[in-house]
């Protein structure tokens, strides 16, 4: 079952308790912009996870639909348009009664389109090229260089592209082509192998993102850009040879780009592992790269070497196998209670690592960058510090220094519990949901969050101690956490705060969040 | 067919330079020009292929559609030019064409288009309807040859189409694209042409048909749920089940289990649902058709009869050694809608043994050793023309014998 049939089934007990006497409901759906009404939109209500009614809305923008009374999440989609409420909102909660006025007018906004053409280097139409509009990424967990491709077309025969379904804003629009991918789309294949052939542009004419232009995307609008030139190059070689020569399976050789990956394939770089004589060859399209290699087995890494790619081979590159990067590691319990280790699952990038019964293990990392995730641990019990080299870490990740770095994880049993309860008429939160209060949410993946239980209560039982603000989500709305800054901007003064601290038993009552209506 | 080539002879000297024992085998530089056999305009970033054994060396035409390739030794090759938008075009180099040096003329022809558009019933855009070109040949070969998508217009344009014969198909699949899609899922199908049967289509080389359009109703998809029994009612544990419409489209497996099945994710129009028991001792098969049109189908009756189990052997027609033979492909000619081929493996007796389901079949013949033809089969005695067999409902073993020998010199 998906998500989205998970938060509508707690609308199942308002619904359920109705009589079965069906009532007309009237959706009218709308251009937000000039009140146009929209035909062809797919109008659905839910409750108790199932679909309960479904239509289209007709040349009027109106569709009606016969259903008991009860509350429902209405929901309103058409391509083309999205719900005109925020991003991340599933639809709207509404009620339908008995001898009441039984309609509701959803606005819904047009998005636009970037339509345009691709050329290679001597102006020639590139077909199956894939254009992108890009986006920068709000920043998680600590990173701050994501870019990624939202919406997407491909070239025609005519290399002419329309992308279509793009949210009305400022946008990259990035083109990449890449040989290898035509056979996937081409029914007419060519029986022979061919080499790969590609590249990659963005408007109006860069090789890097922090160098092109965004252009602006209107609602309802097809925004044409100028010729989009791409140079289809020929992929070359980069080979060499691993010293000294690893044992068994061979080491991993990576070649990544340079310059971030942009939200576009033809730059997510190559790898592969070396033969048994250390001897490796990759082979990529040309641009700028670091090319390391990593031997997995023995924990050594070579230096990180940077390539620039023209249309040559490149040759007799030899990389040592010289630097380490080892984790002393250690699990501490904060005070004196037992902790059944073996129960624990480490990961450091890799497969769970071996810990002790004294809680002491060890790792080799393939960089001086490192992730852990820490699992299993029992309820009430929390990560109460970590420590890479001597430094407290915040989030996930740390950074090693070549040799030995000693790494610490301490866990105390003295979490809080924190349980969240309903005022009247908050029937319908799904989910609750605690953001840490005036901090940077650098662990997206561990904020603690509770689905409704049978009793109607939300509980944590392990929070670490700290301030926090509650937000409880609808069936409609619970989309946006996913965007967890965000919400802390624009809704964190209306969330109930609560300071927990060690050992803290606390429960309160809330009300649904309020979040901006349409 | 042979084309004469343009070599350019070096004596030798660029690879003797680069080659540390003397060679004097000359050797000859290898250039040409790509152009369209249509408007005899050069085609650039054309990829050119000479190979030979396992050794292979690619080049790729120029602003001009000019292409070099670095001496190479005086031999037969391998020649093949491709570029995205034309049809591959082959080439032989002989030894004989070494003697005349001069610039090869590529000729590609460019491949064909087809465009259109999809709406709905009420006339909206189709955005994201799949559209694909499906082989007409005989035999019911349905492969997809190639394939594209509407964009928010509900435009597509096929591209890369050889001259032939094609069915064209647009399929609809819309709604639940990902865990936060509230958007039910609707689907719809058809071929181009009659709703009941797919008109073939035929291209010419660099040919452009526009107007290939489609009115698609995407609707709730609907299941079947039946029961599949014995020819004396009496429910099967176990059978396999192959869905196909009515076009062969969309064959897919399922299974029926103690005696009843059910088919999920079908759009309207018409399905046949094949059920087939070849293991044990009495292989079966049965066949149903059913007819979709936006709701569920209930009730649907397989009864299984009897299909007989042929036993083959290879022989040698002198009576000596059995030569290898990988497999025997018996594709169904028939019937479009049930599965297209089954498959023997002989062992290394020559011997092999399958279930034949009641229908016609073609025989074909792979991995023959070099200089060895199937010489003749027979079917329980009867000679085989043209390698077609007809297999009727039948509880009783057939004999079918497979005679190799010398291909004539």
């Amino acid at each position: 079952m998906t998500r989205f049939l998970i938060a509508a089934a707690f609308l199942a007990t308002a619904a359920s308790a109705q009589t079965s006497e069906k009532i007309l409901f009237r959706v009218h759906v709308v251009n937000q912009l000039d009140g146009a009404p929209i035909q062809g939109a797919n109008v659905t209500l839910y409750s108790t996870g199932d679909q309960k009614g479904y239509g289209r809305t007709d040349p009027g923008g109106s569709c009606e639909l016969s259903l008991t009374a009860g509350r429902y999440l209405l929901s309103v989609s058409r391509k083309g348009y999205f719900l005109a409420a925020q991003r991340g909102t599933m639809g709207k909660i509404v009620e339908i009664r008995s001898g009441a006025p039984n309609e509701i007018t959803v606005q819904l906004t047009q998005s636009g389109v970037i339509a345009g053409r691709v050329v290679d280097q001597y102006g020639d139409p590139v077909h199956r090229a894939i254009v992108r509009s890009i986006d920068k990424l709000r920043p998680t967990n600590g990173s701050d260089d994501g870019y990624e491709g939202f919406t997407a077309a491909f070239t025609d025969d005519r290399g002419e592209f329309r992308i279509a379904n793009v949210v009305p804003g400022l946008h990259y629009v990035g083109v990449e082509f890449d040989s290898e991918n035509i056979d996937q789309f081409s029914g007419t294949v060519s029986r022979f192998r061919w080499p790969r052939t590609g590249g990659y542009v963005f408007y109006p004419d860069a090789t890097r993102i922090d160098e092109a232009q965004q252009i602006e995307v209107s609602s309802g609008q097809v925004t044409r850009v100028q010729d989009l030139h791409l140079s289809v190059r020929g992929a070359v070689s980069v080979s060499g040879r691993i010293v000294p020569a690893p044992q068994g399976k061979g080491a991993s050789v990576q070649l990544e780009p340079a310059v971030g990956r942009f939200g576009l394939n033809v730059t997510a770089g190559r790898g592969g592992l070396s033969k048994p004589d250390g001897s490796f060859k990759i082979t990529v399209l040309p641009g700028s790269y670091v090319l390391h290699a990593s031997n997995q087995q023995t924990g050594k890494i070579s230096q990180s070497v940077r390539i620039d790619l023209n249309d040559e081979d490149l040759p007799d590159i030899e990389l040592k196998l010289q630097l380490s990067y080892e984790l002393s590691g250690r699990i501490v319990v904060d005070g004196q209670e037992k902790l059944d280790f073996s129960k624990l699952r480490l990961s450091l990038l890799g497969p769970n690592e071996k810990i002790d019964s004294t809680g002491a293990f060890h790792a080799n990392l393939l960089g001086n960058q490192g992730l852990y995730m820490l699992q299993g641990l029992p309820d009430g019990w929390y990560v109460k510090d970590v420590m890479a080299g001597g430094k407290h870490i915040s989030g996930k990740t740390f950074e090693a220094q070549p040799g030995i770095t000693d790494f610490s994880i301490t866990v105390s049993p003295r979490a809080a519990h924190f349980e969240v309860g309903l005022e009247s008429g908050a029937n319908d939160v799904v989910y609750v949901f605690l953001l840490p209060a005036g901090a940077q949410v650098l662990d997206v993946d561990s904020l603690p969050i509770s689905q409704r239980d049978a009793d109607g209560r939300f509980a944590f039982a392990s929070v670490p101690p700290g301030s926090y603000r509650v937000f409880s989500f609808d069936a409609a709305h619970w989309g946006l956490m996913f965007d967890p800054q965000a919400l802390l901007e624009k809704y964190g003064s209306e969330a109930p705060l609560i300071t927990l601290a060690e050992s803290d038993r606390k429960s309160i009552l809330v009300r649904a969040t309020k979040f901006e209506r349409e | 067919m042979t084309f004469r080539l343009s070599i350019a002879f070096t004596a030798g000297l660029v690879a003797c330079a680069q080659q540390t024992n003397s060679d004097s085998i000359p050797t000859a530089a290898l250039f040409g020009r790509v152009v369209s056999a249509q408007s005899h305009q050069p085609i650039r970033r054309a990829a050119i292929k000479i190979y030979r054994g396992n050794d292979q060396w690619d080049q790729f035409s120029d602003a001009d559609g000019r292409f070099q390739f670095p001496p190479i030794k005086r031999a037969e090759y391998g020649f093949v030019a491709h570029r995205d938008g034309f049809t591959d075009r082959t080439y032989k180099v002989e030894l004989s064409d070494f003697d005349n040096p001069k610039e090869l003329l590529v000729e590609l022809f460019p491949q064909s288009v087809i465009t259109g558009r999809v709406i709905d019933a009420v006339g909206l855009p189709l955005e994201g309807a799949r559209i694909e070109a499906l082989g007409a040949g005989a035999g019911g070969d349905a492969a997809v040859v190639a394939s594209a998508e509407t964009n928010d217009l509900g435009e597509y344009r096929l591209s890369g189409l050889r001259p032939g014969s094609y069915r064209i198909r647009a399929a609809y699949r819309g709604g639940r694209e990902s865990e936060f899609d509230p958007t039910p899922l609707t689907i719809a199908s058809q071929y181009y042409g009659s709703p009941e049967k797919a008109t073939e289509f035929a291209v010419k080389a660099g040919s452009v048909s526009n107007g290939i359009d489609f009115t698609l109703n995407p609707a709730k998809p609907a299941v079947i749920r039946g029961t599949v029994v014995t020819s004396i009612g009496q429910p099967v544990e176990h059978a396999t089940l192959w869905i196909m419409g009515r076009s062969g489209e969309g064959g897919h497996n399922g299974q029926a289990e103690n005696g009843k099945f059910e088919v999920n994710d079908l759009g309207p129009g018409s399905y046949t649902i094949s059920a087939e028991i070849s293991n044990g001792p009495s292989p079966s098969f049965g066949v149903v058709t059913v007819q979709i049109a936006g709701s569920d189908v209930n009730g649907v009756e397989i009864v299984m009869h009897a299909s007989p189990r042929i036993h083959g052997q290879i022989q040698s027609e002198n009576g000596g050694a059995i030569p290898k033979l990988d497999a025997v492909y018996f594709r169904r000619s028939d019937r479009v809608e049930l599965p297209p081929m089954k498959i023997a493996r002989p062992d290394s007796s020559g011997a092999f043994e399958l279930v034949l389901n009641p229908g016609d079949y073609t025989l074909t013949f792979a991995g023959l050793p070099a200089g060895v033809a199937v010489k003749r089969a027979t079917l329980d005695e009867k000679l085989v023309a043209n390698w077609k067999i007809s297999i009727e409902s039948s509880a009783e073993n057939r004999q079918l014998l497979i005679v190799l020998g010398n291909k004539p010199q």
